[in-house]
């Protein structure tokens, strides 16, 4: 497995993969910040009860809901289309690398790449809210389970889309989807979670650490249990149908 | 001559369509087994079934003198270099890093990378881009890979596909010396005019039934090419009761054995007939398979 995610990262070459993360890490922190700077904001800053770190979360986890889908799908799609246009599939299957076991190193390789990335976009928004004069001090414990809850559910986010990409070879229907995906994402968070947990995309809503009540933003934690679940469902059910793959006839 | 690739009843069955039909294959070692069928014929089918990339119907298949199952397959495959189908190769990467990744797969030696590369003389364009390749060159990468381990079993499908008549030849002389080596080379084709200058031996399939295995002499040998009697006057020979058809120089009799041929010229001559020459039409081997596939594969 090991040898198979080096492979994978050997792909990676060339595939722009780097460049569009980086991109993208910078669009989303650049967008979370933007109102830092609006004189409003600046109001709020010295004032422990309007909590501006919270409410800063919260632009953020609106951003990365909007942006993530459609990240994870592009970043999968490419990775996974090159084995259909380069024969990849048969050449590795003569190698004895079956697809099941080249999807699974690419959901490992593209969160390797993807896991310094999520941590530097929250530092990058931390860093933003500190420049832009944030004087009440951070509460570094939301910050840090929702960056981790966001990571995984990129994870489980990638692993739906290199299937997609596997199974569909066209892959305008997976990047289709991970647009139709941020949108649902972005439109949850204003739903009650009760309705967001049934929708997949509604879990970057579910994992928000922080939620707007009237006029006042406060950290709040998500249902761990619900999360968990979601993982652990997404992970048994790509076991699943990546072995299912390894049966395929091309 | 120890068998390299042995099969028994190879089927296989597509939801209501038998692609590939109860095959026996039997490709001796170090030769270049030619593997002809117009398309659709199964051939790739086969090919698959022989990597253990497709599960068979029913039969079995030995590769040296082992069976294929799905716990001996990784071990045989370590042997088997392959392209099915289109040619491998990532169009995003360069030459060079297309071989790295069959190498990490299959933990070569930069030496084995090298070699393959410079078989196939790809080495002064490794550093280009695959996806800038020209048709051959991408075949010819395609070809590098499955030489790259060094297999002492070699399946290509249609290797010579796109190619033009220098690249043809430049395939048919690499595999006919790669045979002279000791690898046994298994090569598709649906033009048997690709085939026919290397292969020792032919497999002909149609319609997913194997209708002819055996050398090049022996396929002849299967058919009867037409005789052509010359002679300046072909209505007395027909008055005899001769079936033939008139042509230009005379006559052009189908289907007449050795036998046939010395009674039909002593009932000529016999009679008076006057006979300037009786030959056999030349026949290329063009001919045989077209009239063996084109016959709905009756031998
Ligand atoms: N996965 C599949 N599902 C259904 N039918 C298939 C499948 N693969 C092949 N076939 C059918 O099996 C038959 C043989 O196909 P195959 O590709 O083996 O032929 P071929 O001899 O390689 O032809 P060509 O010269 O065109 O490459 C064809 O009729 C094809 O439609
Ligand atoms: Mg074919």
């Amino acid at each position: 497995m090991t040898r198979a995610v080096v492979l994978e990262l050997r792909k990676m070459r060339r595939l722009r993969t780097g460049p569009i993360v980086v991109l993208l890490v910078l669009a989303v922190a650049a967008l979370s910040s933007a109102s830092q700077f609006s004189g409003g904001t600046r109001e709020t800053f010295d004032d422990p009860t309007a909590a501006p770190w919270a409410a800063l979360l919260l632009t953020y986890t609106m951003m990365a809901a909007m942006t993530s889908p459609l990240l994870t799908a592009v970043l999968a799609s490419r990775q996974t289309d090159i084995e259909h246009a380069g024969a990849g599939w048969t050449l590795a299957a003569t190698a004895g690398y079956t697809p099941g076991v080249l999807c699974r190193a690419k959901v490992v390789a593209l969160s390797l790449v993807l896991l310094p990335a999520v941590a530097l976009q929250s530092l990058l928004v931390i860093g933003a809210g500190t420049a832009a004069g944030i004087r009440v001090p951070l509460d570094p414990g939301p910050w840090i389970g929702y960056t981790t809850l966001l990571f995984l559910l990129d994870v489980a986010f990638l692993a739906l889309h290199v299937w997609l990409a596997a199974t569909v070879e066209n892959q305008l229907v997976g990047v289709g989807i991970g647009m139709l995906g941020a949108f649902l994402a972005a439109f949850t968070l204003l739903l009650p979670s009760a309705v967001s947990r049934l929708i997949p995309w509604g879990y970057y809503a579910v994992i928000a650490h922080a939620a707007q009540d009237g006029d006042v933003v406060a950290y709040q934690s998500p249902s761990y249990a619900w999360i968990a679940g979601f993982l652990i469902l997404v992970g048994a059910v790509y076991a699943f149908v990546t072995r299912r793959l390894d049966r395929i006839e091309r | 001559m120890s068998a390299v690739i042995t099969t028994h009843g190879l089927t296989k069955t597509f939801r209501n369509q038998t692609a590939v039909d109860s095959l026996d294959l039997y490709v001796p070692q170090g030769v270049v087994y030619g593997f002809l069928g117009p398309n659709g014929s199964g051939k790739s089918t086969t090919m698959k079934m022989l990597l253990g990339l497709t599960r068979p119907t029913s039969g079995g298949i030995t590769l040296f003198d082992r069976p294929l199952t799905p716990a001996s397959r990784t071990d045989l495959l370590r042997s088997i270099g392959s392209m099915i189908e289109a040619p491998p190769g990532y169009g995003h990467l360069t030459g060079l890093e297309n071989m790295r990744i069959v190498q990490h797969m299959l933990d070569l030696a930069d030496t084995q990378i090298d070699h393959a590369l410079a078989t196939v003389r790809l080495t002064a364009h490794r550093d280009k881009l695959v996806r800038n390749y020209s048709l051959g060159m991408k075949q010819r990468l395609g070809v590098a890979m499955a030489l790259a381990r060094e297999p002492a079993l070699l399946v290509l499908d249609e290797p010579t596909n796109g190619l033009d008549p220098a690249g043809i030849e430049e395939i048919r002389t690499l595999l006919v010396e790669l045979a002279s080596e000791g690898i046994t080379v298994m090569v598709s084709s649906h033009l048997l005019d690709e085939i026919d200058r290397m292969a020792d031996v032919l497999g002909i399939l149609s319609g997913g039934k194997l209708i002819f295995q055996g050398t090049r002499g022996e396929l002849f040998e299967h058919s009867t090419p037409d005789l052509i009697i010359e002679t300046p006057d072909p209505g007395a020979a027909l008055a005899l009761g001769i079936t033939a058809t008139p042509v230009l120089e005379g006559l052009r009799l189908s289907g007449i054995t050795k036998e046939q041929t010395a009674e039909v010229v002593r009932r000529l001559a016999v009679a008076g007939v006057p006979i300037h020459e009786v030959r056999r039409v030349r026949q290329s081997l063009e001919d045989v398979f077209m009239d063996l596939t084109g016959r709905g594969g009756l031998l």
